[in-house]
């Protein structure tokens, strides 16, 4: 039997639980109704699916989530990249980010590896921050490097 | 009245330059199998923060109709729906392309794709007018109701389960009691997260549910490529005569005029509409053996129906806020970020900005056959891109959009949370459609119950018993209890 039910369930329980006790901390009765309208049917929705699952009804329902290590490492990369561009800069990391990221997923053309993170990076450069003028993060440890005349 | 002075707006170089690159760009994203138009949106949503509003929502509208017809490119040329909606054209045009006919069929798709779209649009034009002075007759209750109706269509319709779209839909709704609730001025569920104080941002849900769990799901599925299929489109007899064209304009009408129905009801998409119109033509035709075989009509049907669904879909939208399918839920949050907020006071308060989009809407079905026809085949070698190329670029530009709008890191990491949940949700059927409207209606669902509430001053009956409400809650009432209704008959029956 997969579990995955039981899990969801149990993230519904918690979810429930923690609007319970911040609804209980509300003040006022009008900012109350819906959430406990809400929080009563997330209840019923996570016993319901315990329940079914319990009496083997939905046993045909079987996740495939083969290939999610692939994925994980993929969103752990994703992960390391946003921490670091906080902390490198957007621009610094968004090729290093791009290269690893391919290098992760197969591909192995040494100029594809090159270019395509070098070119995006300058297309989103002029695009975003000269056309556009969005600013992304530019990293405190530069900052730190140009204290110090590094 | 309409005034048609607004058309002139859409004709300034700003905006129609925005259309052409939200038209490339959406048929190139739409020709991508597995990349549809809520993608397409999605990334196009934080670069329509820097243009004005006309440009911002023309360039919106582009996306989605050629996100729409790019899905066709796919499907008729290499054997594989770009999007879910063009799932029954593979059973035509990818025939007629086996026979050398590629470019006929990519032609004779874009065209009814206008026909379509246009007829569509029009039909949005008018009847978003229509229907916008029809809701100044609604107060809060009735549009609560409203709200509720498109809520409960949308938790039926998710295959398989409607206990996971309903868990889907109520997720969506807690998502949007977080923030600061303007009516008591009291902060919910923050958890003292200043960055949640303003409600959860609209963008990073959209961008991790929509583009970065699908990355995560091409990820796992170790897809190297999309297609590595070969395509001629250079034979003699892929010209299309006009009286060829003209043939067809049966079926492209049909299909158009379902696919505006198909749209207007919340929930049905593309899919529904394509299958519908395919099947009604097959019935209506004098050679149905073709249909399966390389049908022109087939073609043309299918794609007028998926293209007329997107004007279908932004008439409940632009009125009462309730989007037809997940591609105008993300339009809504277009408008939303414009500050525009549907109703009858778009109409009033923001003529010069819904006017011209709605024309602007009209123009973009034009741009098909141009990009569609023009590009169709190169498009299609851009479907044999590496996934380890187009993976990376999608997640950097999700980063921008997640960031964009509030300029503020722990919007990346919201999407990135929204991306796994996206990812799970996908792989065990949860509707993430209903989980994306019900966040979106829920702050407009719950004002409007509160003020309803405020309204009845204890009068109960009075504000139910009068025809209005009556019938909208017999119409909640159908929709939540016909699929108990009916799985308690198939047990039954079962039984027996």
């Amino acid at each position: 039997m997969q579990i995955y039910d039981f899990v969801m369930s149990g993230i519904l329980y918690a979810i429930s639980g923690v609007m319970l006790w911040q609804i209980h901390g509300l003040e006022h009765n009008e900012s109350k109704i819906l959430p406990i309208i809400v929080t009563v049917g997330l209840i019923i929705c996570a016993t319901l699916m315990i329940v079914r699952r319990l009496r083997k009804r939905d046993s045909d329902d079987v996740y495939d989530f083969s290939g999610s290590g692939r994925a994980a490492v993929l969103g752990m990369i994703t992960l390391a990249y946003v921490f670091l561009s906080e902390r490198f800069g957007f621009y610094v990391c968004t090729p290093i980010y791009m290269f690893a990221a391919m290098l992760f997923l197969g591909q192995r053309n040494k100029k594809v590896l090159v270019l395509v993170p070098v070119l995006t990076t300058v297309c989103v450069y002029l695009m975003f921050q000269i056309f556009f003028s969005v600013s992304f993060p530019r990293g405190s440890v530069i900052d730190i490097l140009k204290y110090f005349n590094l | 009245m309409i005034d048609y002075s607004y058309f002139l707006s859409v004709l300034t170089p700003e905006v129609l330059l925005w259309m052409v690159i939200g038209s490339v760009s959406g048929v190139i994203i739409g020709a991508l199998p597995g990349l549809g138009p809520e993608l397409g949106i999605a990334l196009f949503l934080p670069i329509t923060f820097n243009l004005t509003p006309v440009a911002g929502l023309a360039c919106l509208s582009s996306v989605f109709t050629s996100c729409q017809f790019g899905g066709n490119i796919s499907a008729i040329l290499i054997n594989t729906p770009g999007t879910s909606d063009s799932i029954f054209l593979v059973l035509d045009g990818y025939p007629l392309t086996k026979r050398g006919l590629g470019k006929r069929a990519l032609i004779i798709s874009a065209v009814s794709a206008t026909v379509g779209g246009l007829i569509g649009s029009v039909i949005l034009l008018y009847g978003a007018t229509f229907l916008a002075r029809a809701t100044t007759v609604m107060g809060p209750f009735e549009i609560f109701l409203i709200t509720l109706v498109g809520l409960s269509i949308i938790v039926t319709l998710v295959q398989g389960s409607p206990l996971k779209g309903l868990t889907a839909t109520l997720l969506g709704l807690a998502m949007g009691f977080i923030g600061l609730d303007g009516a008591t001025m009291q902060t919910r569920f923050t958890f003292g997260i200043m960055e949640l104080f303003d409600g959860v941002p609209l963008l990073p849900p959209i961008l991790g549910l929509f583009a970065v769990g699908q990355m995560f799901l091409i990820t796992a599925s170790r897809q190297e490529k999309i297609t590595a299929k070969d395509v001629d489109t250079a034979s003699p007899r892929n010209k299309v005569k006009l009286r060829e064209l003209v043939k067809l304009i049966g079926p492209m009408i049909r299909g158009a005029i379902i696919g505006v129905i198909i749209g207007i009801i919340p929930g049905n998409g593309g899919t529904t509409a394509s299958s519908l119109s395919y099947s009604l033509e097959r019935r209506l035709s004098k050679h149905p053996e073709e249909f399966g075989d390389g049908s022109e009509a087939g073609v043309a049907s299918i794609s007028s129906a998926i293209n007329g669904v997107m004007g279908g879909s932004l008439v409940p939208l632009i009125t009462l806020g309730i989007p037809g399918c997940s591609a105008a839920a993300l339009f809504l949050s277009g408008l939303m970020v414009h500050g525009l907020y549907p109703g009858q006071s778009l109409f009033i308060n923001s003529a010069d900005v819904v006017y011209p989009f709605l024309f602007a809407t009209i123009l973009a079905q034009l741009f098909i056959p141009i990009f569609g026809i023009g590009c169709g085949a190169w498009l299609s070698k851009l479907t044999k891109v590496d996934n380890s190329i187009l993976i990376p670029i999608i997640m950097v530009f999700s980063y921008i959009g997640g960031y964009a709008a509030r300029g503020q890191i722990f919007d990346v990491y919201l999407m990135l949370l929204f991306g796994v949940i996206g990812y799970c949700w996908d792989k065990m059927g949860y509707g993430i459609a209903c989980f994306l409207l019900a966040f979106v209606l829920g702050p407009t669902a719950e004002t409007k119950f509160r003020l309803s509430l405020m309204l009845m001053g204890g009068n109960l009956a009075g504000t139910i018993l009068k025809p209005l409400p009556m019938i909208l809650i017999l119409i909640n009432l159908a929709l939540i209890l016909l699929p108990v209704i009916s799985a308690i008959t198939r047990r039954v029956k079962a039984g027996k």
